[in-house]
């Protein structure tokens, strides 16, 4: 057991990284650091504005436009790229692929801040953000697609917290605990994929109840199944993208032993055989709806450019890259099928929705969104960062066992 | 745990696909029995309506909304197509027609029999009334907005401007008159009685009636029959529906219908994932153990 | 550096594939430019399977062009010496030229033109002639409405010069056995008895037929120095203005002026028909006389060849529907704004009450005038209808009425009952169809007091008798009844004033500020 120090020596020591408070302050004094304080500061103002305003002020959403880009990007891009966490969970503890295990921790830790500031950006949007835990302790709408949402969304939130606490246990010495917690890997990780299952499904489900306002080509019953497989694709690809991110910026936390590059060539492999489905299915639900008649469109053109320039081609550099074994191109391909899961997202959200509006109805983010918006993508940042140079989540802590 | 046999294996598998069976509680609506059989609705003659407003006066003051910017006598306000807003439940716009008077349309909540507000709501703020009325209960609202992407007609309004307690706002179809046993206010002020209140299967019967009567006078069907599983507010027009703002691919089928579809996969996911994904991990642990062991028989 | 080189040109397709689907997307949202079509201009080549757009041909273009005799440069002249126009106008013997002969003639000519600088159309590009993109634009000429007016100025050139038989300058008939044409005296009809839209093996189709006769005959006419048409086409096909038809001088034909319609049956009398009156409404006697110009009982009735799929007579006569009906053609007047205030539905039925004012015995009977400025007889009747009402004490038909059982939101609405009846009676007076069908003052009451007998003593029940607070199926309460009566009438007969407060004031009300 660790002895028990005084309170400021804890700081230094777990916060500080041994420096003094004032040189860790000069220490933060970084370009990114300072682009960062700006874009938080923009954030601010408009949380200032959205609270004490209104969303009408803060926002451009109208009574034709009631979800902008903070469901569209936040909720639905948020919640996509998130799911590494239960893709490379389930590949690790349920499928038995162990080579992935270095690459669980970043994954698990992601998905965590992911869903945790999806959660935040609802708090933005909602029109009532403090009656959030309504829908389970007031009154429940069964029949709601969006229900189940927050249902499944709520209990994953729980479940990747708990998941996410062994490396902070770590960190803080608690190691009664980070046992208990381990024991519970595997009906965690099994309780990980069926929630998730349910609710990156779900949220395809949210637009099965528009028919008419979401355009032919991107509307089919099939959008919950859409919407699960590009949420396995979208894992796979942040999980590349974010590894290496993190490998380029922390290497030197990052554990030598080892091979970032070679796990990707595997993930490519998986990527690529997904992504295949994907294409596949969704040229099938184009003919098995008959919608090729919109393909000479302006909109079916820019249906193309998702399917075959964000689809199709990631899955040939991810197939090819896998097979010459070339990390480089695995790491473009993941971060065009990154895009592309964006894309799609906010196609079916904001571009494809309400399509058949004229153009002065058609919504547009307003500087406050990008503001809010860009300031969570920045504090997930922030926060993976700051918890990956402290705690053992790019590489083990050599004084804690493997897991039983 | 002892390694799993086969069979016990293939028997978890079996007993999971035995939870597909149970019966499926989620499918929203059942053929033939839509709304309640004893509700009100209102029927809209748009051959009679002349553009007068009254209609929106009468609601903007049965409702306490905020005075308009433009008086409703003021004729410029038909020049524009307008929408329901959170200050005007109710909206008339003009359609105007080729060597023949303009058609005006009165815009306003239909009250779906099935609505697609109330299935979309996670917090069951709208209730489908026995009157017909569909209502919002802004104790329970979280303010998602879900409603108005799911609502086919486009109605319901935010208030935006408000920070701490913005509504949903729509029409009500006067539900607390018509529990007092009047007529809903936009009824009781039009005076061509373009509006008329009254069960809503009566009120299908006196719009085939007045389609039978004169039959030059307008398209032969009532819109909101069958539209989205039928709705209480039904329409009769000289000219084609969608001329007039109404959209006709709805199909008849109600919304909540192609969401219940959906859900009810849901008890399936929990049944068969676990025994899918706990199977898998099993079959790998055995296999993994098997490899470290010498194998011992069967 | 295979892995740069792979991964460079993996994104460089994707940012082709991109911009391509934009450029088509872009272009896509552009509207597609479709050309004017004037007179003049003919369509050329578009049965050549679509392999080239068809040619936009400005025939005028090239008759001013060509100067003198210009016909002869692409038209073959006939035995007769006449060109031949519009179908095959440039085959000997009505046999089709093969594509080279077209394009040879076109072709040889521009060039021949070219050569000798002279202005010229396109020789190299075959695009510069086959432009037009849709082909299917069909007519390209406005619709030439021979009336009675351009008929009446040929009868002015031709009977001079001819006498009796200028008809037969372009009247003919077509006998079968003897295979050949021949005058018809007193039974020309319309050409288009014989002359279809589409050409068959033995008879021409009706653009060529009229091509033919017309332009060939001014031709002609040209040639010999005579007062002669127009042989260009924007000559022919103008703009045709809408006339004054009363002024045109009567096309006799041995019609009758006046004429007894006899019914084939003791049940109804016979129709004293003013033949000459109700031409006079008309541009061609096509509109009632179908184009064999016979009289109705040749065709319509049962015997001597007709089949059963032909109109029965009563039908031909009475059906509301058909504007060449009697009865069609005068619920067609009834829809001008002057009488859509009360006529506001076409008939279902026939009422029982108005047979009469047709069948009334033969002519002598019913005096009704060709001459619409000119009193006569029936304005005597319109002027018996003045005088009743003149008569009428204020007790019988008062100046105006207060409206008020309703009156809350607005003050009670003075309604100028004697002013609407004398403003339907000055509608009256221009129409001698309503005249006709007017003859008492009740059925001018009948318009707004509605589902009661027509009383002579014009005693009414009031709205109020019979439209309640409520409505009832097919009965409105009194607040719509009256609104739907009113403004009803207002709009059917463009009279304006329908806002509100154009018949009642608006009462101030209390928490109003405005």
């Amino acid at each position: 057991m660790s002895q028990t120090a005084p309170t400021t020596c804890w700081i230094k020591d777990k916060l500080f990284f041994g420096l003094g408070a004032r040189e860790y302050l000069r220490s933060l004094l970084t370009p990114f650091n300072a682009v960062a304080a700006m874009i938080l500061l923009a954030g601010g103002v408009a949380a200032v504005v959205r609270f004490g305003q209104g969303l009408g002020t803060a926002t451009n959403l109208s009574h034709d436009n009631p979800w902008g880009l903070w469901i569209g990007f936040d909720l639905l891009c948020g919640v996509a790229l998130a799911a590494g966490g239960y893709v490379i969970s389930s590949t690790v503890y349920l499928f038995g692929l162990k080579a992935y295990q270095p690459i669980v921790r970043p994954a698990i830790l992601t998905a965590f801040l992911g869903y945790a500031f999806v959660v935040l950006a609802l708090l933005f949007d909602l029109g009532r953000p403090w009656r959030l835990p309504y829908p389970f302790v007031v009154q429940a709408g069964f029949s709601s697609v969006m229900f189940e949402v927050a249902v499944c969304v709520a209990t994953y939130c729980t479940v990747l917290f708990v998941e996410a606490t062994p490396p902070a246990f770590e960190w803080l010495g608690w190691r009664k605990l980070r046992a208990v917690i381990l024991h519970l890997t595997i009906p965690l990780t099994i309780l990980g994929v069926i929630l998730s299952t349910m609710h990156q499904s779900s949220l395809g489900g949210l637009f099965l109840i528009a028919p008419g306002k979401l355009h032919p080509l991107w509307y089919s019953p099939y959008l919950p199944v859409f919407f699960f497989i590009s949420s396995i694709i979208a894992g796979l690809s942040m999980i590349v993208v974010e590894g290496s991110l993190s490998h380029r910026a922390l290497h030197h936390r990052a554990d030598p032993g080892t091979d970032f590059d070679a796990l990707t060539i595997g993930l490519a492999r998986a990527g690529a055989i997904v992504m295949f489905s994907y294409f596949a299915l969704k040229i099938l639900g184009v003919i098995s709806d008959g919608n090729w008649t919109y393909l000479p469109t302006a909109y079916g053109s820019w249906f193309l450019v998702e399917v075959l320039g964000f689809v199709l081609v990631p899955c040939l550099l991810f197939a090819s890259a896998a097979r010459n074994r070339r990390p480089r191109q695995v790491k473009l391909a993941a971060l065009l099928s990154v895009l592309g899961v964006v894309l799609n997202r906010l196609n079916v959200s904001l571009v494809a929705f309400n399509w058949q509006l004229p153009c002065e109805q058609r919504y547009f983010p307003s500087w406050m969104e990008l503001a809010v918006t860009l300031s969570i993508i920045l504090l997930i940042v922030l926060v993976f960062r700051s918890a990956a140079l402290r705690m053992p989540i790019l590489r083990p802590d050599p004084t804690y066992p493997e897991h039983p | 745990m002892m390694g799993l046999t086969r069979r016990q294996f293939l028997g978890a598998l079996g007993g999971a696909t035995a939870g597909l069976a149970l019966p499926r509680t989620t499918r929203a609506a059942q053929k033939g029995t839509l709304g309640y059989p004893e509700s009100f609705g209102v029927l809209c003659d748009l051959s009679l309506c002349v553009g007068c407003r009254r209609c929106e006066q009468a609601c903007n003051e049965a409702n306490d909304l905020p005075a308009p910017d433009q008086a409703f006598d003021d004729p410029t306000v038909l020049q524009h197509l307008r929408r329901t807003t959170e200050s005007a439940y109710t909206v008339v716009n003009t359609y105007p027609q080729a060597n023949a008077p303009a058609v005006h349309r009165k815009l306003q909540c239909n009250h779906c029999q099935e609505p697609a507000c109330a299935s979309a709501c996670p917090v069951g703020a709208f209730t489908k009334t026995r009157e017909g009325a569909v209502i919002y209960n802004p104790d329970l609202c979280i303010g998602c907005r879900y409603c108005m992407v799911a609502c086919p007609f486009g109605i319901p309004a935010y208030e935006y401007h408000d920070p701490l307690t913005p509504r949903v706002r729509k029409c009500t179809l006067c539900h607390e008159r018509i529990l007092a046993g009047k007529r809903p206010a936009c009824v009781e002020a039009c005076p061509m009685e373009a509006l008329v209140f009254g069960k809503r299967t009566e009120l299908l019967e006196r719009a085939r009636n007045r389609i039978a009567a004169k039959p030059e006078n307008y398209l032969h069907h009532v819109y909101g029959e069958h539209e989205v599983g039928g709705t209480n507010w039904l329409y009769l027009s000289p000219v084609p529906f969608d001329q007039v703002g109404l959209p006709t691919n709805l199909g008849e089928e109600p919304l909540c219908a192609k969401t219940g579809g959906f859900l009810s996969f849901i008890p399936v996911v929990i049944a068969l994932w676990p025994a899918f994904l706990g199977g898998t991990w099993l079959f790998k642990r055995h296999n993994e153990r098997q490899g470290q062991q010498p194998k011992e028989g069967a | 550096m295979r892995t740069i080189q792979l991964s460079l040109i993996g994104t460089l397709l994707a940012a082709l594939l991109v911009a391509a689907f934009l450029i088509a997307a872009v272009g896509s949202l552009l509207p597609p430019t479709v050309p004017a079509i004037e007179a003049g201009k003919l369509i050329l080549g578009s049965s050549h399977e679509g392999e080239r757009p068809a040619v936009l041909f400005d025939h005028d273009a090239h008759t001013k062009a060509l100067g003198n005799a210009p016909c002869d440069s692409c038209h073959h002249r006939d035995a007769a010496g006449v060109p031949q126009v519009v179908e095959q106008p440039l085959a000997e013997e009505s046999v089709a030229p093969s594509l080279a002969e077209t394009h040879g003639k076109c072709m040889t000519c521009h060039e021949d033109r070219l050569s000798e600088n002279l202005s010229a159309g396109p020789t190299t590009a075959c695009g510069d002639c086959h432009s037009l993109a849709n082909n299917a634009l069909g007519k390209d000429a406005r619709d030439l409405f021979f009336d009675r007016h351009r008929h009446a100025q040929h009868e002015a050139v031709l009977q001079p010069e001819l006498g009796r038989s200028s008809c037969a300058s372009c009247h003919h008939r077509y006998d079968d056995q003897r295979k050949a044409l021949y005058e018809a005296p007193g039974k020309e009809s319309s050409c288009r008895e014989c002359h279809e839209e589409a050409s068959t093996p033995t008879v021409r189709g009706l653009r060529q037929a009229v091509h033919q006769n017309c332009v060939t005959c001014h031709l002609q006419r040209l040639g010999l120095q005579k007062k002669s048409g127009p042989v260009d086409c924007a000559g022919c096909h103008s703009s045709t203005t809408p006339r004054d038809w009363t002024t045109v001088p009567r096309l006799l034909r041995g019609q009758p002026e006046v004429a007894t319609i006899h019914t084939m049956s003791s049940a109804m009398a016979a129709v004293g028909f003013n033949h000459a009156a109700h031409e006079s409404r008309e541009g061609t006697c096509r509109v009632c006389h179908h184009d064999t110009l016979e009289r109705c009982v040749v065709c319509h009735a049962l015997g001597k060849g007709r089949d059963l799929q032909t109109v029965k007579l009563a039908t031909a006569h009475h059906t509301p529907r058909d504007p060449r009906s009697c009865v069609g053609c005068h619920e067609l007047e009834k829809q001008e704004p002057a009488c859509r205030g009360c006529h506001d539905r076409p008939l279902q039925e026939l009422p029982t009450t108005s047979c009469g004012l047709c069948h009334d015995g033969g002519p002598g009977v019913t005096e009704v005038s060709s001459d619409e400025s000119a009193p006569t007889t029936s304005s005597s009747r319109t002027g018996a209808l003045l005088a009743a009402f003149q008569d009428l004490s204020s007790d019988a038909l008062p100046e105006t009425l207060r409206l008020d059982l309703l009156a809350a939101e607005y003050e009670p609405s003075i309604f100028p009952h004697r002013k609407i009846i004398q403003t339907l009676l000055q509608k009256l007076e221009a129409s001698s169809l309503a005249q006709h069908f007017h003859p008492e003052l009740a059925t001018l009451c009948s318009g707004c007091h509605h589902h009661q007998q027509p009383s002579q003593a014009l005693h009414y029940a009031r709205c109020a008798a019979c439209h309640g607070q409520d409505d009832e199926d097919r009965r409105p309460g009194l607040l719509g009844a009256l609104h739907q009566q009113c403004l009803g009438c207002h709009q059917r007969m463009n009279l304006g004033h329908t806002g509100c407060e154009d018949c009642h004031r608006r009462r101030p009300q209390q928490d109003e500020v405005r």
